[in-house]
């Protein structure tokens, strides 16, 4: 065993940790997401000077852009989506080691000169080989993009390069797996970071700490006090100029299967040994593998998918989903999913988890809700004629923060309760803005933690575990026989029916 | 960019005179009249500032703002006037940071006791009496506290964390002598001049963390320090830093003066190998708001296989004088990049988020005292 000498310096000083020097290759630089979020992101990281003054960016795209071109979109949107360029001594400090690279991700021959473009600037920027290959591209070129840059020796030194892919990673298990398959077999998983940007919010994080940082709550997280679980994530705006990639990927993949699965996962999950990237994704995969439909043979009583039709939105109509721009009239991929889930393991047996996510729905929000089992026997009359159950919800958006609901006596002379809310709120006790996620986990990346990255046999998991619905709701079928829901609601009344009759009821956020 | 530039703030209710008996019933009245929806009323911690006797009104706003920007507080402001009046007259206010993201106001409260030194006696036990009990409570020492005042002690014993900018001591040398003494004593004290020499700490550190640079650390056997004339605290602190980290002791200070009023130091370390070290105190045109920022400094080793010649300069100010005899060309040039906020004001929110006592600091401040207190030979 080699024995590696401790930095002296280092010692107390690990809080303020920044990354080595390194250069970080953005594919699919010319998109959205890296004018809106990553480049924003990693601007506010060097704001905080949490960068070293060696990092480099290369864009990389197919559009014949000049560096200083590159550098003026990203200059704009620096300051449309984030809070601005505050000094402009630091922007121009930041954008020096800004760089753009034309490059078609099917021809082999580019790679080359990516590469030799990027030991070019080793050499200028001090970046010592380390990289950061973040393919923010459609999903469909993901094979090419890794398979290209294994080819040409770019990802071969697993000591220096990280690959960080976006999700959807794969369209179903098969497809999960085939990708799987195809990184490993140019990378190790240690390089793998399968980013979902949800588990970089400060809330999710928090739900870590709520669990395992306090004594009250986890001898109360099992079968025996725990009723039900409710996790929403509702979106009010439709389809908006997505449409391509939506009608291939429906509220399932493009929701439930990662973000809410997360969620899912951190609630469900057992205290990992460590806060450790492998110890907290062992214990999320031990979830997911024990978890299944509730009731796979009938479909429908574990798994409802919807469209929005038209419906009112802030007071204003709005289209329903097939009639959308770009939209296929006959479509039937789906913009609401709800799932009832079960766990076959010591501490969830027989508690469902209820799922829902959709698109064109009245709020914004995005929440867990832990209900608590009934008293066993009521002593009080309630002013709501009966007494309700205690909640404890975990507001992720907007509002972030935890809620109690327990009875309360009403004051009078008469003994009667009603029940009450405890509040935490995030902004009313710290003040402070959180970090944005992509922040978070960008920098994770650069420093090499993979505790906030979904693993390969993760997301296999997390496949296997919607496969049986993916299955069926794949098959060609009829768009008259999808259920639909008015914009502006709930959704279906399918989805109603998963729940009430099981003698629950959705919560009304 | 500092917070305070970011969030407006709202004043809900104007500074308002009050009788000292009446400031819990009066902030009670400024709730009662706004309802939950409008204006929620939050208090995270306890904040007594004490104001130097000198400042403007605009600058003691400036620094309220920014930690009403940052959390929900209480603020006890003590302001010592020079009327003579042995009264302590008191105002009160309620301040709002404007979240985008919320439709209701967070607010906090803002109290200013204001009186003579005498007057000052007796406030320790008023402050006591405003304090929100089960919260944390910081005292902020704007200027050099008096160590020795009974209203130090008094408050400090009230204390979870007292914080201090030894940027603005006005004896350097005896006064971190003295927060060192307080830290021994077990007062938890924080500087927030300490906390300005963080991106130096980081550097230097990231220069020996390659595993086969790890060792060399070891192999350091001649400092340079170059920092702005008129303050030598941060010097000390970062010297005590690397001297604490690297297991040096102190054993010989010699007092050169001169135009940079440079100090010389011996120090023995692992394996008593002899390290020397130089502090110079540069003079510069443009301190900027914080006097004895560090410039730069040099490590070097006489063992030519350690291959060690690391320059760490500041990028806003340069260091010529450590790049001077060939050290540009042999030497391993680091810059810190522009520091944007390292006022007191932006800082002391850092220090608001702990309590209790910064080992690093105490390690740190421990070797620099040690150094301090040998006795200063004049060349």
């Amino acid at each position: 065993m080699v024995h590696i000498l401790e930095n002296p310096l280092r010692v107390g000083l690990t809080q303020e940790r920044t990354p080595e020097p390194l250069i970080m290759v953005i594919f699919g630089a010319s998109g959205d997401l890296t004018i809106r979020k990553l480049i924003p992101a990693i601007y506010h990281l060097k704001q905080q000077r949490r960068l070293p003054p060696e990092l480099t960016i290369v864009g990389v795209a197919r559009r014949p852009w000049s560096h200083d071109y590159f550098r003026e979109q990203m200059l704009e949107g620096v300051e449309k989506f984030s809070k601005g360029i505050g000094s402009a001594a630091v922007w121009e400090d930041f954008a020096s080691g800004v760089y753009y690279q034309s490059l078609d991700m099917g021809q082999q021959a580019d790679y080359l000169k990516l590469k030799e473009f990027l030991s070019q600037l080793d050499q200028e920027r001090g970046t010592r080989g380390n990289r950061v290959f973040y393919l923010a591209v459609s999903p469909n070129f993901f094979v090419d993009a890794i398979t290209n840059l294994g080819a040409a020796g770019m990802i071969g030194d697993r000591t220096k390069t990280r690959l960080v892919i976006e999700k959807p990673f794969g369209r179903d298990l098969t497809s999960c797996q085939e990708l799987n398959r195809v990184v490993q077999s140019v990378g190790d998983e240690r390089q793998i970071y399968r980013i979902d940007h949800y588990l970089g919010k400060e809330t999710v994080q928090n739900l870590l700490v709520l669990r395992f940082a306090n004594a009250i709550f986890e001898p109360l997280w099992n079968r025996q006090y725990v009723d039900h679980i409710q996790i929403t994530v509702a979106e009010t705006v439709g389809v908006e100029d997505r449409a391509g990639y939506y009608e291939n990927a429906g509220a399932l993949r493009d929701m439930l299967q990662n973000h809410l699965m997360q969620l899912f996962c951190l609630t469900a999950m057992e205290p990992p040994n460590a806060m450790e990237a492998d110890a907290l994704r062992n214990e999320k995969v031990k979830v997911i593998q024990a978890t299944r439909l509730a009731d796979p043979r009938r479909l429908e009583r574990s798994s409802v998918r919807a469209q929005y039709s038209d419906g009112w939105m802030k007071g204003a109509p709005v289209v329903g989903y097939r009639r959308e721009p770009n939209v296929n009239s006959q479509s039937i991929v789906p913009t609401y999913v709800a799932m009832k889930f079960e766990i076959d393991n010591w501490r969830w047996q027989g508690v469902p988890f209820y799922l829902r996510t959709g698109k064109r729905m009245p709020k914004k929000v995005s929440e867990i809700a832990i209900q608590f089992r009934d008293v066993p026997h009521t002593l009080f009359q309630s002013a709501a004629r009966q007494v309700s159950p205690n909640i404890l919800a975990l507001r992720i958006q907007p509002n972030e923060g935890v809620a109690l609901r327990f009875e309360a006596k009403l004051p009078g002379p008469e003994l009667r309760s009603r029940s009450v809310e405890m509040d935490f709120g995030y902004g009313k006790t710290f003040g402070i803005e959180g970090s944005d996620a992509y922040d978070r986990l960008l920098l994770d990346c650069m420093l090499g933690d993979q505790t906030l990255f979904t693993r390969g046999d993760e997301v296999e998991a997390a496949w296997n575990v919607v496969t049986p619905a993916l299955a069926a709701w794949e098959a060609p079928a009829d768009p008259h026989l999808i259920p639909q829901y008015e914009a502006g609601t709930w959704g279906p009344s399918e989805a109603e029916l998963l729940i009430t009759r099981d003698g629950r009821q959705w919560r009304r956020l | 960019m500092t917070a305070s530039t970011q969030t407006p703030i709202v004043s809900l209710q104007a500074p308002k005179d009050v009788l000292v008996t009446q400031i819990e019933a009066e902030l009670t009245k400024i709730w009662q009249s706004y309802g939950e929806n409008a204006a929620a009323r939050a208090t995270t911690f306890n904040l007594v500032v004490i104001e130097p006797a000198v400042m403007s009104v605009q600058d003691r706003m400036a620094a309220v703002d920014v930690i009403a920007s940052q959390s929900p507080c209480r603020v006890l402001d003590l302001l010592p006037s020079e009327d003579g009046a042995d009264e302590i007259t008191a105002q009160v206010a309620a301040y709002c940071p404007i979240q985008k993201t919320r439709s209701s106001l967070i607010c906090g409260e803002y109290i200013t006791l204001k009186g003579s030194p005498s007057a000052f006696e007796r406030l320790p036990a008023l402050v006591s009496e405003l304090l929100i009990h089960d919260l944390p409570i910081f005292l902020w020492y704007k200027c050099c506290p008096d160590f020795e005042h009974r209203l130090f002690t008094k408050l400090h014993e009230l204390s979870d964390r007292v914080i201090v900018d030894s940027a603005c001591f006005t004896d350097p040398e005896a006064d971190l002598l003295r927060v060192h003494g307080c830290l021994q004593a077990g007062i938890p004290l924080a500087d927030l001049n300490w906390q300005r020499l963080a991106p130096w700490q980081e550097l230097t550190a990231q220069a020996f963390d390659p595993p086969d640079r790890r060792s060399a650390a070891w192999e350091i056997d001649n400092i340079t320090i170059d920092y702005e004339r008129g303050n030598s605290t941060q010097a000390w602190l970062f010297l005590g830093w690397l001297a604490s980290r690297l297991g040096w002791r102190p054993v010989s200070r010699v007092h050169e003066g001169g135009d940079y009023n440079i100090d010389h130091l011996e120090f023995l370390g692992r394996n008593d190998l002899k390290i020397s070290a130089e502090l110079a105190a540069l003079p510069i045109a443009d301190v900027g708001t914080v006097v004895g920022d560090l410039i730069g400094f040099k490590l070097t080793s006489s063992n030519p296989a350690a291959n060690l010649c690391n320059v760490f300069c500041s990028q806003s100010t340069g260091c010529v004088r450590m790049e001077a005899s060939g050290g540009a060309q042999v030497c391993q040039i680091h810059q810190v990049s522009p520091l944007s906020d390292q006022r007191a004001d932006a800082l002391l929110g850092q220090q608001l988020q702990r309590w209790g006592q910064d080992v690093l600091f105490a390690e740190s401040l421990a070797v620099a005292a040690q150094a301090l207190g040998l006795n200063a030979q004049d060349e």
